[in-house]
Formats: structure tokens, sequence, C-alpha cells
């Protein structure tokens, strides 16, 4: 120790440079300085696959709710089939047909004459809905759930967390049915949400599914309520609500996203699966999940029935699926961009 | 060890009585039990009101239920359905029937989606990598009963018409032979050059081989010979070999190749035993082909025993899994041999191997669509944990002590990369069997799955009652099997 000590007595002292914030800089854009949003923004789009997905989705969103407004049929109206309804989409003009074409009936009609790509657009508003609204709820019950676990401990965590055991035991499918079938007799929900509302749908599959959240964001409460800048805001008397939201949640917030982009491709999914054993979207409404159980009989006589429902599905929850991904990348560069 | 599991096992039980609980007042909230007999026009009505009063114990209080349910539940009785009959003999037939519907999916996607994980890790960012990554995340957005009437209609229809006449054309052998070279190109490593030497190695390769196979009309009849046999199991020792030392070592290839020799030996006089076989001789040669192994490995192993007894037991499983393999191909003939309805065909009879082309076809394609979703979580995890472990300090001082690149892969990277994937396998078995629910639906299976939607449309709460037991009693297995797992794949983790 002393060694070094005199070693370091011994050297000449460093030559006082100015103080380099006094220095005006020869070029000013040497080196920029970014805020952590702008990084994150920029690794993200850095993320090829990421972007498309995102261009492509908003061109989805788009499709649903605008031109369906602006397309010339309704989903509802039959209108009398021509050429058995086949869809009159041409995209590959070297194959058959007339060349590029939307045709009257893009992607055709259904055995009783509606048009399925107004049918198609309003299932996949609908499902985007469905799915959006539900990835919310889930998102944000889960995220005040584990938040309160995270930070609190002791009782709070236990009794919060015991109950997220037992909730995972019990099927969404059940979940499903009684809610489903509730609405008919309870009078609030059906004054709430109308007797067949999709809404009712959203808030059973966010319902269901903020238990994964909510473990979690606990986990990172956990483990970020220990760091020194908490510690230090605690010592300054911040009140807690205060320490959760500046300085928990904004740090939490990565993962919370990257997951909350997962439950919304999930619930495409499994409302999909409700649909298809009668649990899902009911009445005269329509979701893409519906569309595809409605027509899987079609398959041999009339595909596209049963094909570009399905293609959308997936075209939705393999953007988002990518989004994901995509941002996964941005908050935590480290998990998945290692060279080696 | 024994304790933590008893506890953990101890504390399970609240939130399996909790869960239980609410299960059963859910189900008895989804609806009116009595509601169809109420609409129904017969004269005896009040009289089938009553009985089903009686029988589903309505005029008791739902806690009331619920306690006498549970009081029977030691005694295996689940209750009555509302046609009155025991519930748990139904159980245990739907049991079998998911059983073998989840074990097989859970087996396919554990082994493909670790090998791929495994394989994108390594090669990150090739080819390969791109493609399982842009596979998974497909198979992740896949609606499951949407691929099942697409596997359906593809696989039972149009993949039978081929299997009454198969054999391959020009054009598919040229085909596949691409699709191979690409695999290879993308899989092998290093510079562009070894790359476009391994890749063009693999489609010559696979146009050869694919071409004899047409040659021979061997999809007609197909079999292996004792020599082909003998090739796969020397290939499975070399495997073998370099997964468990490296492949240059010689205690280990030589016992490994000795007991693949034996079981090739072997099938010279079991005849019969392979021939009609049934599932205790199965069994039985499963275990003599590990003691053999072992032996060999451990009589001629060295200073490398161990590793020599492991590798050699696994090229001896291997080598009877090859002539399985075989004899259950022999059987075969072309047909439709792929169904898509139920399990199996009803009143079947016939030797084993033709029982087992049966089961087979049945059991491909449910099994398929439920692999393939659990295949897309498994390959991501895999990989994401062997980036992880690859990139640490311990793999760099394996790599630079000299060690062979598989055995760095296999035994200091992906041992330790498994243990947060098995995690992830444990887990995933209940929401698999959860999975099964649509499956079962779409090929007509009368599973746990049925059962338990049957149970809540009918507003029947004792089927939804064993189902929900059965779930939740392998979820708890399976945390405890996930535990033993830990202790041994980690040795710091030492639990009392």
């Amino acid at each position: 120790m002393s060694e070094i000590n005199t070693s370091i007595a011994q050297e000449p002292d460093p030559v006082v440079e100015p103080d380099p914030r006094l220095v005006v800089p020869e070029r000013e854009f040497t080196v920029k300085a970014r805020s952590q949003g702008e990084l994150i923004r920029r690794r993200f789009f850095q993320h090829k696959l990421a972007v498309i997905s995102m261009i492509i989705l908003g061109l989805v969103i788009l499709l649903a709710f605008v031109g369906a407004a602006l397309w010339k049929y309704s989903y509802s109206t039959p209108m009398p089939l021509t050429n058995r309804g086949r869809p009159t989409l041409d995209l590959i003009p070297w194959l058959d047909g007339d060349g590029l074409g939307l045709g009257n009936h893009p992607f055709g009609q259904d055995q009783i004459g509606r048009d399925y790509f107004a049918l198609t657009m309003r299932g996949a508003q609908r499902s985007l809905i469905i799915a959006f609204v539900a990835g919310l709820l889930a998102t944000v019950i889960g995220t005040i759930v584990g938040a309160l676990a995270g930070f609190y401990r002791g009782w709070v965590d236990n009794v919060l967390m015991r109950f997220v055991d037992v909730a995972l035991t019990i099927p969404l499918l059940l979940v499903a049915a009684v809610l489903g079938r509730r609405t008919q007799s309870l009078p609030i929900l059906k004054d709430v949400f109308g007797a067949n509302s999709i809404y009712l749908l959203a808030l059973t599959i966010g319902l269901a599914s903020w238990l994964s959240i909510s473990r979690v964001v606990r986990g990172e409460f956990l483990s970020l309520r220990e760091k020194e800048y908490v510690e230090a805001a605690r010592a300054l008397g911040t009140p807690n609500s205060r320490i959760i939201r500046r300085h928990l949640l904004p740090n939490a917030a990565g993962s919370i996203i990257v997951n909350a982009t997962l439950l919304v491709s999930a619930a495409i999914l499994i409302e999909t699966a409700l649909s298809y054993l009668g649990l899902g979207v009911r009445g005269s409404d329509w979701s893409l999940g519906k569309q595809v159980s409605e027509y899987q009989q079609a398959f041999k006589t009339r595909p596209w029935l049963f094909w570009y429902p399905g293609i959308f599905i997936i075209i939705i929850a393999l953007t988002i699926n990518f989004i994901g991904d995509g941002l996964r990348d941005a908050f935590d560069p480290k998990q998945t961009r290692v060279r080696q | 060890m024994f304790f933590f599991i008893v506890r953990r096992m101890l504390v399970s039980i609240p939130i399996l009585l909790a869960s239980t609980f609410l299960v059963f007042g859910l189900t008895t909230m989804a609806g009116d039990p009595l509601s169809d007999l109420r609409q129904s026009q017969s004269p005896n009505k009040e009289v089938q009101i009553a009985a089903m009063r009686d029988r589903l114990d309505l005029d008791k209080s739902v806690p009331e239920r619920y306690v006498n349910w549970l009081k029977g539940v030691p005694k295996l009785d689940f209750g009555k359905t509302r046609d009155g009959q025991e519930v748990w003999p139904i159980l245990k037939q739907a049991m079998i029937t998911t059983l073998r519907l989840v074990v097989l999916a859970v087996v396919l996607s554990v082994l493909i989606g670790l090998a791929v994980g495994i394989l994108s890790a390594v090669r990150q960012y090739s080819l390969f990598d791109y493609g399982a990554t842009f596979a998974a995340f497909l198979c992740f957005s896949l609606p499951v009963f949407w691929l099942a009437v697409l596997l359906k209609e593809f696989g039972a229809i149009k993949f039978n018409n081929y299997l009454t006449k198969p054999g391959l054309s020009t054009a598919g052998i040229i085909l596949l032979s691409v699709i191979g070279g690409l695999f290879f190109w993308g899989a092998v490593g290093g510079t562009w050059k070894r790359r476009a030497i391994g890749g063009a190695t693999a489609l010559v390769a696979s146009f050869v081989i694919f071409g004899l196979i047409d040659n021979k009309h061997w999809l007609r009849n197909p079999g292996f010979s004792r020599p082909v046999i003998a090739i796969f199991a020397a290939l499975g020792a070399i495997a073998a070999t370099a997964m468990f030392a490296a492949p240059s070592n010689r205690r280990v290839l030589v016992p490994s190749l000795l007991a693949a020799g034996g079981g090739v030996l072997s099938t010279y006089f079991l005849g019969d035993w392979l021939f009609r076989p049934d599932w205790t001789r199965l069994l039985l040669m499963a275990l003599m082909a590990t003691v053999f192994g072992i032996a060999v490995g451990l009589a001629l192993g060295g200073i490398d025993r161990a590793a020599a007894a492991r590798a050699s037991a696994f090229a001896a499983l291997f080598t009877g899994g090859v002539i399985l393999f075989d004899e259950f191909i022999s059987a075969w003939r072309p047909g439709r041999t792929i169904a898509t309805v139920g399990p199996q065909t009803p009143n079947l009879k016939g030797t084993f191997w033709p029982r087992m082309i049966d089961y087979a076809g049945h059991q491909i394609l449910p099994s398929l669509a439920l692999a393939l979703i659990g295949f897309a979580g498994y390959s991501r995890f895999t990989r994401a944990s062997m980036l992880e472990t690859l990139n640490s300090d311990y793999v760099r001082t394996a790599k630079a002590k000299g060690l062979a690149p598989t055995q760095v892969i296999m035994r200091h990277a992906f041992r330790t990369a498994l243990i947060p994937v098995t995690t992830l396998i444990t887990l995933s078995f209940g929401s698999i069997i959860e999975g099964a629910v649509i499956t079962e639906r779409v090929f007509a299976w009368k599973g746990m799955g049925t059962l338990f939607v049957k149970g809540l449309t009918d507003v029947d709460p004792y089927p939804v009652m064993g189902f929900l037991l059965i779930v939740s009693l392998t979820i708890i297995f399976f945390n405890a099997v996930a535990d033993i797992l830990y202790a041994y794949l980690d040795p710091r983790i030492r639990v009392v």
C-alpha cells in the first residue's frame, strides 16, 4: 500500500488542462449526447424485421379500420354470387387471369353472397380491438399487482403471489365460459357491455392473462428496490408512491413493454381458440377466429373462406411478435446482440 | 433433497384446495344444470328434475357439495356425471388417451427444439439461425386449430394419396437435395469457402441418397438391411463419443463402437422378440442394452470409463432404436395410413408392429400440431440460454485449454444452459395439456380436453373437477421433477 502511495506521490503533477466544458470543440458534432429514449429508438430502428413488421401491422390496422369504412360493400349484406364467389383478387398476372387487379370481390364471397373482404376486415377490426384491449388491461393489472408485491414485500407480496399461484391453475376456458354465460343473467354486465359485446370477451381474456406479467414485474421490482438510487430517494424523504412512479416503473418499462406486446399477440390466438370452442365472439358480430371456425367445413368447397382470415391472424400475431423482439433488443442490447 | 421436495409438495396443498374450490364454484355458477329438463315436454318432467337434483346434490349448498366431493377424492371417487356415470373410469381412459398425445408431442418438441436451439446459438447470425428464428416466430403465431385443420387437409388427404403410391419424382429429388444442401450450408460454420464446400457435399450426398431410394423403390417397401443398420449404429456411436467426450478419444470411441456392434449382432438371435414384441419385452431389451453398454464402457474405458460408460450405453440404446425403427417401418404397407379421427382404429386386431403403425398413423397429425407450438418456445429459449453460456468466461477457458468444440458445447455450455430450459419444459407440461383441448377436438380424440369442454357446456361440475385435479397434480409433479433436475444439473444447488 505504502509503495503505491509513494509512487503516486512521486509522479510529477499533471499539466492542468482547461475544463473541457469551457472549451469550444472544433467540430461540434463529433460526439452527440443522446438520451436513453433516443438510444432505444435508434436501436429499435436498426432491427429491420421489427421495422418492416411495424409498417405491415400499420397497414393492416389502416386497412381494417379505414379501408373497411371506405369499401363499397358492407360485411352483412348478402349479394348474388358471381362465379361461385371465387376471389377476384389477382396479384400474380403471369399465372392466370387478367393481371394485377382487385376486381369486385377481392377475397370472394361466402356461401350466402356476403362480400368476404368486408367481412374479413370487420373480423380483423374486432380481433385487433379485442387483442389490444385485453393486452392493455392485462398489462395494467399485472403491472399494478406485480409492483405492489415487489415493492412492499412481506404480507402484501405473500397474499398477492399466493393468489396468482391459485389463479394460474384455473383454466382460461372456464373463466370465459362463466363470464360469457353470466352476461345474459347479470344485468350490470349487460348494461355496461351490451349482450354480445366484444369488450366483455376482451375483459375475459385480459383477466385471465395478467398473471405472467405480474410475476415479471414483481421480479424486476424486487431487484430494483435494492438499488442505491432508490435508497438515496428514500433518504431524501421521497414518498413511496413517487419512488414507484419516478424510479422503479421507468426502469422496469423495458420488460413491461416487451411482455405487453407478447400479451397482445397471445390474446389474438386465445380469441381464436375461444371462438373455436364457441366461447368467443357471439351473435351476429365477427372476429377472425370466429370466421376461421365457422368456415372450417368450407375448406374443401370454398377454401378462401378459411385461408384469408387465417392469414390475417398470422400476419397480425407474427408482426406483433417481431415488434416485441425488436423492442427486447432495443431495451436490453446485452441480451441478443452479443458478438462472438 | 427429499425433505425439500416434501416441503414443496406440502406448500402446494393449500393452493390445490383453493383452486379446486374456486373452480367448483365457477363451474356451478356457469349455468343452470336443469335448464334443458325444465324446457322438456315429457310428462314425467318433475320426476326427472327430482332425480337430477338428487344425483347432483343440488339441494345442498355449494361448499357442502365441494366438501362431499373432496371426501371422495382419496377413495378415487370423483363423483358422478349428469348421466349418472362414475367419473373416475371415464377420467382414467381419457388420461391415457391424452397422455399418449401429450407425451409424444413433448418428446418431439423438446428434441427438435433443443437441437435447433443449440445449433442456432452456435451458428449465431447464420442462414440456419435466421431460418430457425423465422420458423419459431411463425409457430408462435399460428392458431392451433387453424394449423390442425390444415394438417388434416394436407396430411390426411393429399399425403394419404401420395402414400398409396409412394415414390420420388426427379423434381422431388432435386428439391430435397437443394434443401439438404442449404441446411448444411447454413449449419456449417467457418469461412465462406468451408460452408460452400459443406453445402455442396451435402447437396451431392443427398442427391445420391434420394436417387438410390427412388431407384430401389425403397419407399414402397421400406426397411434397412443389416449393413445399413450397422452404418447408422456406427454413426450413432461416433456421435455419442463426440457428445460425451471428444470424437478423437479412442478410449471412448472403441467401447461405443463395440456396444453398437453388439446391438447389430443381437439381431441375429433376438428373432421373435423383435418381430413380435410386447411392452415388457421392449423394456427388457432396453434394459439389457443399457447394462451391456455400461459394462463395455466400464471394462474398456480406462481412465475415461465414466464417459465411456455413458457413451456406450447411449450407443447401444441408439442402435436398439434403429433396429426397432427398422422393424416398425418394415411393417408398413402402402395405403392410407394417416387417420384424422380418434386415437386408433376401433376393434383393431393384429400383431405388435401393425398395431403400432395404426397408432402412429392416428397420432402423427395431432402430435405434430401440438409439437410445433412447443418447439417454438423451446428453441428460442434454448438459443437465448446457450448464447449466454457460450459467451461466458468458463466456456472461453474450456476452448482455450484445447477441448474439442463438441465437448465445449455439450459438456460446458449446454449443461449450464439446460437449467433454465428445464424449468420451461417442466412448467409447460400443464399448459400443453390445456392446449391439447383444441387438438383433441379437431381430431375427435376422447381425451381429457373433450371431457373438460363437455363438462363446461353441460354445467357438469365433476368431470371438470377431475380434469383440473389431474392437470394441477401434473404441474405439481413436474415442479418437483424440475427441482430434482436442478440439483443434478447444477452442482452448486444443494437443497436440504
